[in-house]
């Protein structure tokens, strides 16, 4: 659990974060969004001290981290950064190995730890274990990247817009793969971006900030049904936000037993209502069959149930 | 591994050029009858103060002493400036080492003498002055060329400074540093010759001699061997230059 | 970050302490009876008297105060106190003329001690410290009225008892013809490496494949020591001389200026084929591909784009290049070549250094006038620097 109590940052004077206060639980991926220069990054550099608090407290599982040392504080936590930060000179294992060897683990479970990393991101040993950063492309390297900041099995995540320089198709299949390992990992993962569709994909809570504070700290959903100002209500697309909803509501929540024949057009269970839009305005139909992963139909699912939203 | 049969293969042009120094050490002496056509009147051919191995055994200690204090002070100078608690004495530092290149070698080493005296000391100490500014120059470019995304990765992940240093920025300043290296051995080579109008014995003495006497052949054998050790040292850089920056 | 006027300036303060322990330890200035005696150094109290040393002193130490918690307007401050700091040290050398050396001693000769040098040194690595640390357009009033002071000072025969003006005035004649040699040679390498250099360059960019074998060979030269090169020359050209009425009428011969042009043309070759070849070269893609898209014929493209947008990186060649030829045409000199290197050689082959003092220092002052013309050049081609 981490806990910000007032804390401020004054760069010459000039305050960048301004009397936060936050409480991110155990387990959940926090999001971060906000323009640029709203104090997202500097928010998240506190957390690992590459920044000082100006004034303020930060604990975690109840400890000031201002009392840690640095250095130990920062293994403890993991840290992907938007362009990797990868280190040119070192192969992939190297790198992903750095912070284990920080730790003194032993060679073998070192070794061990690189490679079960590289199979979990995908990246087959190998061929990819004694290559140089400079031979991967974006996708790989950012996999990379954050295989690295996993790899001492921190408590905490810090990810400062990881996917941010990825062109959208591989940034959408590493968000996939980021909530794929978090369900077996369950870090607490505090993430920044200022993509707002990565925001509402990934949090379980949302945090906006507006020149250096809290503006909403929510989850995905409520942010926006009640957004708390004309500032969140702007930054969620006013025109687009049911779409934007639709796509956080999965088709199995809403769907309806299936009675008859099955309709022409199937959806997945896992997709979201958005997807399920999509679907009807483009075959012209108001009603689709259902499926699940194997095909089987499992309901069915019209525009009144889509209206409606998921079924309390 | 599997690079092992062509690992020989770069180190071949300097080795070529040290066997010809070493040779033309050795046998220059045995070339009279060559050295007379060109001289066909002077009395001696063959520069007879001292042999060509004493020369340049001396050459390379006064360019080693200096390059190897050059090096380790510049790189020194080059590192404190660019940590936290040095970096206030950066922009004097820099502007210095840019302005201190435009000074000429030879004024510098004609300087050191009413320092110093006449001799190798001087000599030693001039080389050195002039010697750390391109180390100096290099390790700052070096350092401060690194990506600071690296730079942030590394502190972020929990490296302490000193390794930051040693495994992450000093070998990736590697190149630009060796390149400035480079530049000091050359030049230091080179004034190290025209230490000889100051006193200290080196391969610049037989050139000297033989434009104060008048005797080409003296300053065809003290120029070979000045232009052999040069390009020897140069090369084999070179190949070190090339092996680290592989990638 | 820190916020810029909380802390002291420990660089002010490191420089301020030195110069401090240098003036107090080391000699001031120094009295020769003739130009044979050996000279008797004299520390700050004795050279200028209480009153001047405690003045210079005091200057430091306001400066030193002034940096403990510096603020814009104090550098402001301490840019006057280093301006005042330059500007007295050769009025200062007049006092001390006057102090110690006499009407009735002709021969007798002044000459600047470490202390003098290292708070001229230190005067100047103080002002551009603090130069840096507060927008002041006048800051170059300190150099500016060293020099002047010194020259009217020079001119009113104040300081003709300073050992290197004795030196001069026994040889002026010499000394003219030396800085017209020394930039008579500077210049024919910089023209003949233009010319040339541009004409490789041209040819580079034609036939891409010549570029390696041509930078090889130029790296080569420049790997060289000048003294071998020197000497390497000296035979070919005598024997060329000896059989070429021609090259004789032309007073070529294996020394002189001959084989200085040729080796300091051979140097200066690399730093102006390799500039004006990147320049030219790395001209971004997509601004040719719009020029050529306006319909801009070759030569437009040439005159209008790719030549302004090098010409910064030509002359950053031309500035290695005649540093690089005013150092080596010094060297030269012990091949016969004319130039103040002839100067420094006499001296130290007499063991007089004022004499080398009087080839040394003027041969600096040229390297520092050339880099501060064509950096002065290439900042005013810059795109976007003429103001």
């Amino acid at each position: 659990m981490i806990e910000l109590d007032g804390v401020s940052r004054l760069f010459d004077g000039v305050p960048a974060v301004e009397g936060m206060s936050l409480r991110i639980e155990r387990g959940e991926i926090c999001v971060i969004v906000g323009t640029s220069g709203c104090g997202k990054s500097t928010t998240l550099k506190l957390l690992n001290r590459l920044l000082a608090c100006s004034s303020g407290t930060i604990r975690i599982d109840g400890q000031d981290i201002a009392e840690l040392d640095a250095e130990r504080l920062r293994r403890r936590m993991g840290y992907a950064i938007q362009h990797t930060g990868l280190f040119p000179h070192w192969t992939v294992a190297r790198n992903i190995g750095v912070v284990p060897r920080l730790l003194e683990w032993p060679a073998p479970r070192i070794e061990a730890r690189v490679r079960e990393l590289l199979e979990l991101f995908g990246l087959p040993y190998a061929s990819f274990a004694d290559k140089f950063p400079s031979q991967l492309s974006g996708g790989q390297a950012q996999r990379v990247g954050v295989a690295r900041a996993l790899a001492g099995d921190p408590e905490i995540l810090l990810m400062d817009e990881p996917f941010g320089a990825l062109d959208p198709i591989t940034r959408e299949s590493l968000q996939n793969e980021l909530l794929r390992i978090q369900a077996r990992i369950h870090k607490t993962i505090v993430f920044v971006t200022h993509d707002l569709d990565e925001a509402l994909k990934l949090a379980s809570r949302i945090v906006v900030m507006d020149r250096g504070r809290i503006v909403q700290h929510d989850t995905p959903s409520r942010l926006l049904e009640q957004p708390a100002n004309a500032f969140v209500e702007n930054l969620f697309g006013q025109g687009e936000r049911g779409l934007k909803r639709a796509s956080l509501q999965r088709v199995g929540a809403c769907m309806l037993p299936l009675q008859g024949a099955a309709p022409a057009v199937s959806v997945g269970a896992e997709d979201s209502l958005r997807q399920a839009l999509s679907l009807m305005l483009w075959h012209r139909t108001g009603e689709l069959c259902v499926r699940d992963a194997e095909g089987r139909a499992l309901g069915v699912l019209p525009i009144g149930a889509v209206l409606q939203g998921p079924r309390a | 591994m599997s690079r092992r049969p062509s690992a020989l293969r770069p180190w071949l042009a300097p080795l070529g050029w040290l066997l010809l120094l070493l040779a033309a050490v050795f046998w220059l002496g045995e070339l009279e009858a060559l050295f007379r056509a060109l001289e066909p009147s002077a009395r001696t051919l063959i520069y007879p103060r001292a042999s060509f191995a004493r020369l340049l055994l001396n050459h390379l200690a006064i360019v080693a002493a200096a390059a190897l204090l050059a090096v380790s002070l510049g790189l020194a100078a080059g590192i404190l400036v660019t940590r936290t608690w040095g970096r206030d004495f950066l922009p004097l530092v820099s502007q210095v080492a840019a302005i201190g290149q435009t000074f000429p070698p030879v004024a510098v080493l004609a300087l050191a003498v009413p320092l110093l005296g006449f001799g190798s000391l001087p000599t030693v100490f001039a080389l050195l002055l002039y010697g750390l500014l391109p180390v100096l120059r290099n390790t700052l470019a070096g350092l401060q060329g690194l990506p600071a995304e690296v730079l942030e990765a590394a502190r972020g992940i929990g490296m302490a400074p000193l390794r930051v240093l040693l495994e992450v920025e000093l070998p990736l300043a590697a190149p630009v540093i060796l390149a400035g290296i480079r530049t000091t051995l050359t030049v230091t080579i080179a004034t190290a010759a025209i230490g000889s109008t100051i006193g200290a014995s080196t391969l610049g003495d037989p050139v000297i001699a033989g434009l104060v006497n008048g005797n080409s052949a003296y300053v065809l054998q003290g120029a070979l061997l000045i232009g052999l050790l040069a390009i020897s040292v140069d090369s084999g850089f070179d190949c070190l230059q090339r092996l680290i920056t592989v990638r | 970050m820190r916020s810029p006027h909380a802390a002291s300036n420990r660089v002010v303060l490191s420089l301020v302490a030195l110069a401090v322990a240098l003036l107090l330890l080391g000699d001031f200035a120094s009295v020769q009876a003739n130009r044979i005696a050996p000279g008797r150094g004299l520390g700050l109290f004795v050279a200028l008297g209480p009153a001047w040393a405690l003045a210079v002193l005091g200057a430091l130490l306001t400066l030193a105060g002034l940096a403990l918690r510096p603020s814009p307007a104090r550098y402001r401050g301490m840019l006057a106190l280093i301006l005042l700091l330059l500007i007295q040290l050769p009025a200062s050398l007049g006092w001390f003329i006057q102090l110690h050396i006499g009407a009735d001693q002709p021969q007798a000769r002044a000459g600047l001690a470490s202390g003098c040098w290292s708070l001229l040194f230190l005067s100047l690595l103080l002002l551009i410290e603090v130069r840096q640390r507060v927008p002041a357009p006048w800051w170059w009033l300190g150099p500016g009225g060293l020099l002047l002071v010194t020259a009217l000072l020079i001119q009113g025969g104040e300081l003709a008892a300073l050992a290197l003006l004795r030196e001069y005035a026994s040889r002026s004649a010499a000394f003219w013809q030396a800085l017209r040699g020394h930039l008579g040679l500077v210049g024919g390498t910089l023209g003949c490496s233009l010319l040339l250099g541009l004409a490789l360059t041209g040819l580079i960019i034609r036939l891409p494949r010549l570029q390696r074998p041509v930078f090889g060979v130029l790296n080569f030269f420049q790997t060289i020591p000048s003294l071998a090169l020197f000497g390497l020359l000296l035979a070919p050209l005598s024997y060329l001389a000896a059989h070429s009425p021609l090259l004789q009428s032309l007073n070529v011969r294996g020394i002189g200026w001959a084989p200085a042009l040729l080796a300091l043309v051979a140097y200066s070759l690399l730093p102006v084929v390799r500039n004006s070849c990147v320049a030219l070269q790395e001209v971004a893609e997509e601004v040719l591909e719009s020029a050529r898209g306006m319909g801009m014929s070759r030569w437009q493209l040439f005159s209008q784009v790719r030549l302004p947008l090098a010409l910064p990186v030509i002359l950053e060649g031309l500035r290695i290049t005649s540093i690089q030829a005013i150092g080596l045409t010094a060297v030269a000199a012990l091949i016969g070549a004319n130039g103040f290197g002839s100067f420094i050689f006499q001296g130290l082959g007499q063991g007089a250094m004022d004499l080398v003092l009087l080839g040394a220092l003027p041969t600096i002052a040229l390297a520092l006038l050339a880099d501060a013309l064509f950096s002065g050049l290439a900042r005013y081609f810059q795109p976007g620097g003429r103001r």
